[in-house]
């Protein structure tokens, strides 16, 4: 035990770990304050569903019943607001200058034949409608959300979303069932059929933690890498571990120290983690938790699987904790082939280059239809393909650190 | 003789030699990848027709005002950010109106292709290739520059005559290693292009009339001097090779200027990280001088390199951004390199 | 001539070298002190890989820091740890060695040719020096200290990892080389130099103790050091300085102040003794 925390201590140099937090508020400042900032802007005024869905969350709870759906009466709202519009079009002289007087006008003007028009009708037409959207957006409040929502319009077209998700699902759900060589796929838009698409889950939700967790898992994974080489490769760099090898431990050490990686990479990426949920907890996530993932918002399923929001959230965690293993596991293989740490660093910096790659290209977006692997290598016919391939790899990264080991055990130490 | 010594050092080097040829693995990758999405429509491109059948005079008449006014538009610009953005398009006017007078045509070379071919060679596959490039100069120096204090032979070279002054010889052995190196990626890089694609580009024509529009963007390509396919080719590739000589002299620097080998790497990684991130950062205004000149750095002039030589986009303010960027970072490299070699002649090796 | 004037060196509050003052000429000089007394700081200063806090470093008058590369083409150096390249032959590394000094292509390869011979790696001049013992990587070493005929050879622990054998075979080598230069030599281990040095250079809390010849810095003891195999009867105040069997009684040589009278028989003192004497608070 107590060489074990001589190689813990050994792995948490102060020089590195300051390196890693001056990474980390980097990463902080330039992209996860922003996606933070982001989704509380959008959460409330300026998202597709503005406040109405979480409206609907706070009054109905997780799941919408078709009597809720109908006591929202989203079709009298709109059908208000189309009034509203209407008063709006017949005072503004923009509008009444065109011959427009209503809101069905207006959409009746905006849908001309435009092939049919020369150029200078074309740009004219364009100016004028330009103008006109900007007026019905508030375009001048455009920083503003809270102000651009006092539009009519710009409330109209989040109903219309709602509407879509919520009472039109069938209609945008049907090119899913499509794909009948996506099985998966498939069945999620059945279940998601045969519940209603009665989830509550906010339309930014996923999209934000997703994203979020994708910047979180490529740095845990770079800076897993940063933080476990040096000490293995020092050893040996240093002339130490014939010291270790010819010691009551003998090379046992390796075992040690494998473990030692793997607890610090478990430990560097649940605190990384930890840090980086409470940022994005001090938003309104936490009252989704138990909202269920499977389900179509404006157009788009969620995650083709019936888990909650929470397990999501857990899952996404498990990944990356899986994965920065996997990248401690191959640094500590690689640092047995390495006698400086310069060839150390020209072995890890393919790898973790290969990871980011990896993690871009088959991890992120997960459990979501669009995800790479899932999509164009698997062809949507494997469960859960991301997280089979984060313990596939730590398996891996797990067996080869065996190896190594197993192997250092009978080598030569010349 | 000394500088032999130290490029045969380097260019022996297995692993700098197994990166070199993983970075040409990994483009072939890449590139087969990209042929099995291409190729349905490769079979019907005949270009010689499409030339004929649609040609049409796109810089006659075309307002730079309007891409400059449609950023603005965009990035909800106003005050003296918005004017520097206007500024910019009207010194951009004279370059369409040059364009316009000498005739120049849209693009059907590729029957609606080239924007496809455009951004898988300029707009990705080169992009990866400076990248790479930049990356194993980076290696490569930090190798040259921690090699004796790695291997422990600090001392007896530093008492020799010619002492700590050895660096130099090592600046310019891992200049000529990143140079080869970027040579033999290039070259290796371009030529499985070559062998997997049907380019048949009309190389002597303008680049402004053979790409369709700016990458990802509606705008045409307009690029500030009058550059042929393959001049702007030649003209990409040595930007390249620039950036990456210049990340040769940041690790050169880094490895040099620092004892710890490890600390050395990470000090150039944390530099070239701050560069992309806080260009990223939403606190840096598109149109203000300082995002401008942030965005001078080599990893954001790696992420936009299908613009080099055009415009660029909007948070760029000046004419030829790639040049200035890669003459001024290559001098503040210089002047780190340089400053590191002189720390080192006066520090005690201990 | 070479000549350190007052030469202190400082890390930070800790004073490693204080007020050194020595000139060096023609001949072996050995640096001697228990570790970490600051002989590894002096010959480091004298090869210019650190620098004098205070004073200066003369060579015929001018600081060796100022004189730059004109000093270290005068010097050879070998260093306490020596550094090599792993994947090169000997003849490689000599090789790229005579380069950094500066040496003719033609000229350098002659000389390799010598030293390697002289230093008794002929056979193995074409292996790798991965598969090396110590002392064959010790023996490339002084070779390459010797690579530009230096005036000035400094050498810090060059025996550490020699055999016997090597190490009588080095101190010959040594020997044979001081008859036209300054042969700087830092050790502890008193053998090595008590037949070769000319010099003998003591270091005792930071400050120059003593530098004189072998004989006269032993003289310094002259009557002080006895021998008994009856230690236990000696009661005037004594230093123990080694024991050894003899014939089945425990022969224990001592350093005392005072007359011993019959008790014990006072025997010549070597520089073995006057180093146990010397550093005897450090010992303890």
């Amino acid at each position: 035990m107590r060489l074990f925390l001589y190689e813990l201590k050994k792995i948490w140099s102060w020089r590195v770990l300051a390196l890693l937090a001056a990474f980390a508020a980097l990463v902080w400042f330039s992209i996860l304050r922003g996606d933070v900032q982001t989704y509380k802007t959008l959460s409330h005024y300026a998202s597709s569903f503005g406040p109405y869905q979480r409206e609907m969350f706070d009054k109905y709870g997780p799941t919408l019943e078709s009597e809720e759906l109908a006591d929202y009466d989203i079709s009298g709202k709109i059908a208000a607001l189309e009034g509203e519009l209407d008063d709006w079009i017949a005072s503004d002289p923009l509008f009444t200058g065109n011959g427009i007087s209503t809101y069905a006008e207006y959409e009746d003007f905006r849908s001309q034949d435009r092939d049919s028009m020369d150029k200078e009708e074309y740009e004219k037409f364009s100016e004028i409608t330009m103008q006109m959207d900007r007026k019905l957006w508030l375009d001048e409040y455009w920083n503003d959300p809270k102000k651009q929502f006092t539009s009519p319009y710009v409330r109209l077209g989040m109903l219309s979303n709602l509407n879509d998700t919520y009472t039109e699902y069938e209609r945008n759900i049907g090119h899913y069932l499509e794909y009948e060589n996506q099985p998966v796929a498939v069945e999620a838009a059945r279940q998601i059929l045969a519940k209603h698409n009665n989830s509550l889950v906010p339309y930014n939700l996923k999209g934000t933690a997703s994203g979020y967790s994708t910047v979180v898992g490529v740095f845990v994974i770079l800076a897993t890498l940063l933080l476990v080489s040096p000490s293995l490769t020092r050893d040996r760099a240093r002339h130490i571990h014939p010291l270790q090898y010819s010691s009551t431990v003998g090379r046992r050490i390796l075992l040690i120290q494998w473990a030692a990686v793997t607890v610090s990479a478990c430990v560097f990426s649940l605190v990384a983690i930890g840090a980086s949920a409470t940022a994005l907890l001090t938003t309104d996530m936490s009252a989704y938790f138990g909202v269920s993932m499977l389900s179509m918002n404006y157009g788009s399923i969620q995650s083709l699987y019936e888990i909650t929001f929470g397990q999501y959230l857990l899952l996404l965690a498990v990944m990356i904790v899986l994965l920065s293993m996997t990248a401690a596991c191959f640094a500590f293989v690689l640092a047995k082939f390495s006698t400086n740490i310069i060839g150390a660093v020209l072995k890890i910096v393919p790898l973790g280059l290969a990871f980011w790659v990896l993690y871009l290209s088959a991890i992120s977006e997960p459990f979501d239809p669009r995800n790479a692997l899932f999509r164009s290598i698997l062809h949507g016919r494997v469960v859960m393909p991301e997280l089979i391939l984060c313990v596939v790899l730590a398996a891996a990264g797990l067996l080869a650190a065996v190896i190594v080991a197993a192997r250092e055990r009978k080598a030569d130490i010349l | 003789m000394i500088f032999f010594y130290e490029l045969k050092k380097l260019v022996l080097s297995p692993l700098i030699l197994s990166l070199a040829a993983l970075c040409v693995l990994v483009n072939l990758t890449f590139l087969l990848v990209e042929r099995d999405g291409l190729e349905p429509m490769g079979q019907t491109a005949r270009p010689a027709d499409a030339v004929a059948a649609r040609t049409v005079p796109i810089f006659e008449g075309y307002r730079t005002a309007d891409i400059a006014e449609s950023y603005i538009r965009w990035y909800r610009l106003d005050g003296t950010n918005a004017q520097r953005i206007r500024n910019k398009y009207d010194k951009l006017q004279p370059v369409v109106d040059r364009k316009a007078a000498v005739g120049e045509k849209p693009p059907v070379y590729f029957s609606g292709r080239m924007s496809d071919f455009q951004v898988l060679l300029f707009g990705k596959l080169l992009k990866f290739i400076s990248q790479e490039i930049g990356l194993l100069a980076l290696l490569a120096a930090l190798l040259a520059a921690a090699y004796e204090q790695m291997r422990g032979t600090e001392p007896v070279i530093y008492a020799s005559k010619t002492g700590r002054r050895v660096q130099l010889p090592k600046l310019y052995a891992s200049l000529t290693v990143s140079a080869l190196l970027s040579v033999f990626v290039i070259g290796a890089s371009l030529l499985i292009f070559f062998a997997l694609f049907n380019f048949s580009v009309p190389w002597q024509a303008d680049v402004s009339s053979v790409f369709d529009h700016a990458l990802g963007e509606t705008k045409p390509f307009i690029t500030w001097h009058d550059l042929t396919v393959a001049e702007y080719l030649w003209a990409t590739i040595g930007i390249g090779i620039g950036l990456a000589l210049g990340c040769c002299l940041l690790g050169f620097a880094a490895g040099t200027g620092l004892r710890s080998a490890y600390g050395a790497f990470g000090a150039a990684v944390f530099v070239l990280a701050a560069f992309d991130l806080i260009a990223r950062a939403p606190f840096l205004p598109v149109g203000s001088i300082f995002k401008s000149a942030w965005g001078l750095n080599p990893m954001w002039l790696w992420r936009n390199s299908g613009t080099w030589f055009t415009d660029g986009r909007a948070d760029m303010l000046w004419a030829n951004f790639e040049t200035l960027g890669l003459c001024a970072y290559s001098a503040a490299f210089a002047a780190a390199a340089w400053g590191a070699y002189h720390l080192l002649r006066r520090r005690e090796i201990h | 001539m070479l000549s350190l004037n007052r030469v202190t060196k400082q890390y930070g509050n800790f004073t490693a070298l204080e007020h050194i003052d020595l000139e060096f000429s023609q001949g072996v000089y050995a640096l001697l002190a228990p570790n970490g007394a600051g002989k590894t700081t002096l010959i480091k200063m004298l090869a210019t890989l650190i620098f004098p806090t205070r004073g200066e470093i003369l060579w015929h008058g001018d600081d060796i820091v100022a004189l730059d590369a004109s000093y270290r083409e005068l010097i050879g150096y070998l260093p306490q740890d020596f550094g090599y390249y792993r994947n090169h032959t000997p003849r490689e590394f000599l090789r790229y060695m005579a380069a950094v000094k500066c040496l003719k292509r033609d000229q350098a390869a002659q000389r390799i040719d010598e030293l390697i011979d002289l230093v008794g790696l002929s056979e193995v001049r074409g292996k790798k020096m991965r598969k090396f013992s110590g002392g064959m990587i010790q023996r490339v070493g002084i070779a390459q200290a010797m690579l530009n005929n230096p005036q000035i050879l400094i050498l810090d622990e060059p025996t550490a990892g020699l055999d016997p054998k090597e190490r009588v075979r080095f101190r010959n080598l040594i020997s044979s080389l001081s008859k036209d230069r300054i042969v700087i030599l830092s050790t502890h281990i008193v053998s090595d130099i008590e037949t070769i040095a000319g010099s003998v250079i003591l270091l005792k809390d930071r400050r120059l103790f003593a530098q004189d010849s072998p004989a006269a810095v032993c003289a310094t003891l002259a009557g002080k050091v006895y021998e008994t195999d009856a230690i236990e009867d000696i009661r005037v105040p004594h230093l123990l300085l080694t024991e050894r069997q003899e014939n089945g009684r425990t022969v224990t040589r001592f350093a005392s102040e005072h007359d011993c009278g019959e008790s014990a028989q006072s025997v010549n003192p070597n520089l073995e003794d006057v180093f146990l004497y010397v550093y005897r608070d450090e010992e303890r």
